[in-house]
């Protein structure tokens, strides 16, 4: 024999498929307007364990990627630095040059040595050069000019380093860090003293010691200038690895977001179908419901 | 023989019985809609014949009995699915609005917050000369800080929910039971004459179902009528008699919260073991769902206040300290620093040294090493020992406030900085630390750091300087990746992310389970239905099969009515 069905079960029934299809129909409402398919760690518990992770990945790339790009910009702001110094040195080791020849007379020698003193004095601009409030050179005094003159009757007479053999580093990924600065001591002032050598040379062709001038200091030269070009190389080489550490990074930030996306992310065409089914659903059971509760006999015997 | 009189007899007993035949089905319409009410049938029998020579003869009809269609049975079943889906449902009510309080996986959540702080930590590590990200910094922890403190706070409140709502229901439960031991009265008296009492048992099969969604009843019926309810081993209702329930606070639940009660029987304070039904739910939330995630949050914070703050107290900030307080005092200034009752220290520091590197106005640094005796053999030290070390130290004093801090001073024109604390003991008093507090409740950024954001130790080295040494910034940003928790298998933002995975299965098979068991009470409400509940087409069925018999009893009336009087007439 069938189930005995009364008009309770009925209620019960249509009541319970109704409030069925609405919550069906909320859940998807939900992700539409969210956009989300995971709204809370229940719609999917590793999903969301994967997104927390993801999205901690992100801000840790997009932060790697700042850290970089800055990086990026003090090594290549150093290098160029070290470049326009080698171009100032290529000119006072020209007029060394020419100041070593004897057909000069001292009055002559006495004006290249004063383009020698500019020379001197713009390379120690140059080596106390700022970047972003940082100066390039001093180690990790960066709040410290590196390099002080000793100045006397108006002209240099000596250079000393303030700065420290520190070096600071960034991080571009975890447990990897890049570091950042060369301390100027070991570039300006190594084995050969890069302003020392200036004023020496000034300084000889104001004695007219063009003994001096040929022999030793032109040899001096070739020291600081091998000292300088192996800076701008390391600088170079820096560039080039946080270059590639960047294009790494934005691949990376690229999958990510992809990644996430396709974890968290409800599927738009597929939810809206699931909408208008589930807005189908609904209405049949309404419909339905309204049919059902209606007769009894009572209709039908009068 | 037969004769008129008797069959006019025996039309009567038609008509009798086929109006209390008629008067149970209108009862039946009438109750339609009557909540766990049972239809009922009167029982029609026909009467003890009367022995003629010709054998039985019938003497008409009579109401047997009026009984209900109900299968007590899955009374019982009903109850046991009931107690089961509220226990359930209320569980997982409880386990959303936890899911709700986290805002996960989503740019609010803590897992966002902590990354936003460390990326602040690598971005001052990049400038730590710079003001701004010292002040980025100290937003992004204090952020953070809030965040933690949002969540506990409102983990807390839910656990106060629940622990509120179980005060509440327990009178719901009394009016229940007291309202059952009533019709328990009823049903014995009424039922005495060996009749039984169909609509005071149906009120009260309806007040049992009730109490089921409540606790989980098991109960036993009396061979006179009355039903005893037992809840854990105790009675709550035997015949007439019902014994109150209270609720009794019980600080040993929860020592941090001895607003939290249990649930007893009033009279001897006996305590209600209740295993299932919306008791139970809120029980469950409280003790174990909400707590276990309070917990896990707790610890998390916890460990990261105390990781970031070892960190942070091997380095300084721009400048050093002219004088420091720590952050956290103890309880008693001659107890072994490692012996965490006597301090009352929520940390504890291991046998080891610091140093303490002392600068001059000229920026000379002479560092002294501060042993911390903690190893167990002879006398170890005391806060009020370190004081006295500390003050040893040339240029520097060291003493201990009137509320047990440890205060560090130097001398005028020096300031002083730490380095290489391998006993952890700075974290642990909260000097040169990063945050304070030690769990999710009470995680703040340590007021020092507030005032003055210089003091965020991102370098190693004592020369005030060197403000671009940046290593010990490095060294925090690093914690982001270390494994400090799960016994050095999981990092920081891993247990976070376990933790919600597992509130996230926890919520989902608890969601499953209720719907599972919701289906199944459902279903059993149904069967019930089925054989007990009123079916209007079948009472108006029965209705003019009643009328139909009542009137051909009438018309019996008539007939031997007309036969009299044909023999009245005779005479």
């Amino acid at each position: 024999m069938g189930a005995r069905i009364t008009p309770q079960i009925l209620v019960d029934t249509v009541l319970a498929d109704i409030q069925n299809a609405h919550r069906r129909l909320a859940q998807t409402q939900r992700l539409l307007s969210t956009g989300k398919r995971i709204n809370t760690p229940s719609d999917d518990p590793v999903g969301t364990t994967r997104a927390i992770d993801l999205r901690s990945t992100i801000t840790n790339t997009n932060q790697f990627v700042a850290n970089v790009r800055d990086a990026s910009t003090f090594a290549s702001e150093s290098e160029s630095a070290l470049r326009t110094v080698i171009d100032n040195l290529n000119r006072a080791r020209e007029l060394t040059v020419q100041g070593a020849t004897g057909t000069l007379n001292q009055q002559q020698r006495d004006s290249i040595a004063l383009e020698v003193n500019q020379i001197l004095e713009a390379v120690v601009d140059l080596a106390n050069t700022e970047s972003n409030n940082r100066y390039l050179f001093s180690g990790t005094r960066t709040r410290i000019a590196p390099f002080r003159a000793a100045v006397v009757g108006g002209e240099i007479t000596a250079v000393s380093y303030a700065g420290n053999s520190d070096r600071f580093s960034v991080r571009v990924s975890p447990g990897v860090t890049v570091p950042v600065n060369e301390p100027g001591s070991a570039i300006f002032q190594g084995t050969q003293d890069a302003f020392q050598t200036l004023i020496d040379i000034r300084d000889d062709l104001r004695a007219g010691d063009t003994d001096s001038l040929s022999n030793v200091r032109l040899a001096e030269f070739d020291v600081v200038m091998t000292e300088l070009l192996d800076g701008v190389a390391l600088f170079g080489a820096k560039m080039n690895r946080l270059d590639l550490v960047n294009q790494r990074l934005e691949d990376q930030h690229l999958n990510l977001g992809t990644h996430l996306s396709e974890i968290e992310d409800a599927d738009f065409i597929d939810t809206t179908v699931r909408l208008n089914a589930q807005q189908n659903a609904l209405q049949a059971a309404l419909n339905a419901g309204a049919r059902v509760l209606q007769p009894s006999l009572l209709d039908f015997i009068a | 023989m037969g004769n008129l009189f008797s069959t006019l007899d025996i039309a009567l007993s038609g008509l009798q019985s086929h109006q209390t035949a008629l008067q149970v089905t209108g009862h039946n319409i009438a109750n339609v809609d009557t909540d766990g009410y049972s239809r009922q049938r009167a029982e029609l029998v026909s009467k003890e014949p009367q022995n003629t020579g010709y054998g039985p003869l019938g003497r008409g009809v009579t109401v047997a009995d009026i009984f209900q269609i109900r299968d007590r049975f899955l009374d019982g079943v009903y109850q046991n699915e009931t107690q089961n889906s509220m226990e359930l449902t209320v569980s997982r009510d409880f386990l959303r609005r936890i899911e709700d309080i986290f805002q996960e996986p989503s740019e609010m959540g803590l897992s966002s917050l902590m990354d936003n702080f460390f990326a602040a930590v690598q971005a001052l590590a990049s400038y730590p000369e710079e003001q701004p990200l010292r002040a980025s910094l100290v937003a992004a922890a204090s952020v953070l800080a809030d965040g933690f403190n949002d969540v506990s706070r409102n983990l807390d409140q839910l656990r106060t929910d629940a622990n509120r709502e179980i005060i509440m229901r327990v009178s719901e439960v009394n009016s229940l039971t007291e309202q059952i031991a009533g019709l328990n009265q009823n049903i014995v008296r009424a039922e005495a004459g060996g009749k039984t009492a169909n609509d005071f048992r149906d009120q009260r099969t309806v007040l049992l179902d009730r109490l089921a969604e409540l606790m989980d009843i098991r109960t036993m019926e009396m061979n006179n009528g009355a039903v005893t309810v037992m809840v854990g081993g105790e009675a709550i209702v035997d015949g007439a008699y019902w014994s109150e329930v209270a609720t009794q606070v019980n600080p040993t639940i929860d020592p941090e919260r001895p607003d939290f009660v249990e649930v007893v029987i009033a009279s001897t304070g006996r305590v209600l073991n209740i295993s299932g039904g919306r008791f139970r739910g809120l029980l469950d939330a409280r003790d174990v769902y909400i707590k276990e995630v309070a917990d896990k949050i707790d610890e998390l914070a916890r460990t990261l206040i105390f990781e970031f703050n070892k960190i942070h107290a091997q380095g300084n900030g721009l400048v050093g300290f002219d004088s420091l307080t720590s952050d956290n005092s103890v309880l008693d200034v001659n107890a072994d620093l490692d012996d965490g009752a006597a301090t009352g220290l929520e940390f504890t520091p291991t046998n080891g040294s610091f140093a303490i590197n002392v600068v001059d106005s000229l920026g000379n640094v002479i560092t002294t090493v501060i042993t911390v005796d903690l190893d167990g053999v002879g006398p170890d030290d005391s806060l009020a020992d370190l004081a006295a070390n500390i003050d040893a130290v040339a240029n520097m004093s060291a003493s201990i406030s009137g509320d047990n801090r440890l205060v560090i001073t130097a001398n005028p024109g020096y300031s002083f900085t730490f380095s290489n604390d391998t006993s952890s003991v700075l974290a642990v008093l909260g000097s040169n630390s990063f945050f304070s507090g030690s769990d999710a409740s009470d995680i703040a950024v340590n007021p020092v750091i507030v005032d003055d954001e210089r003091m965020i130790a991102t370098g190693l080295s004592s020369d005030p300087r060197d403000t671009g040494d940046n290593r010990n910034a490095l060294a925090m940003a690093a914690l982001q990746d270390t494994a400090v928790l799960n016994e050095g298998t999981s990092t920081l933002n891993d247990y976070y992310g376990q933790a919600m995975a597992s509130l996230g299965v926890t919520t989902q098979r608890t969601s499953d389970l209720s719907d599972i068991a919701e289906s199944f009470r459902r279903n059993i409400d149904r069967r019930r239905e089925e054989i007990s509940g009123v079916n209007i087409d079948e009472e108006v069925a029965n209705l003019t099969k009643y009328q139909r018999g009542f009137q051909a009893s009438a018309r019996v009336f008539t007939v031997i009515d007309d036969l009299l009087e044909t023999l009245l007439n005779i005479v």
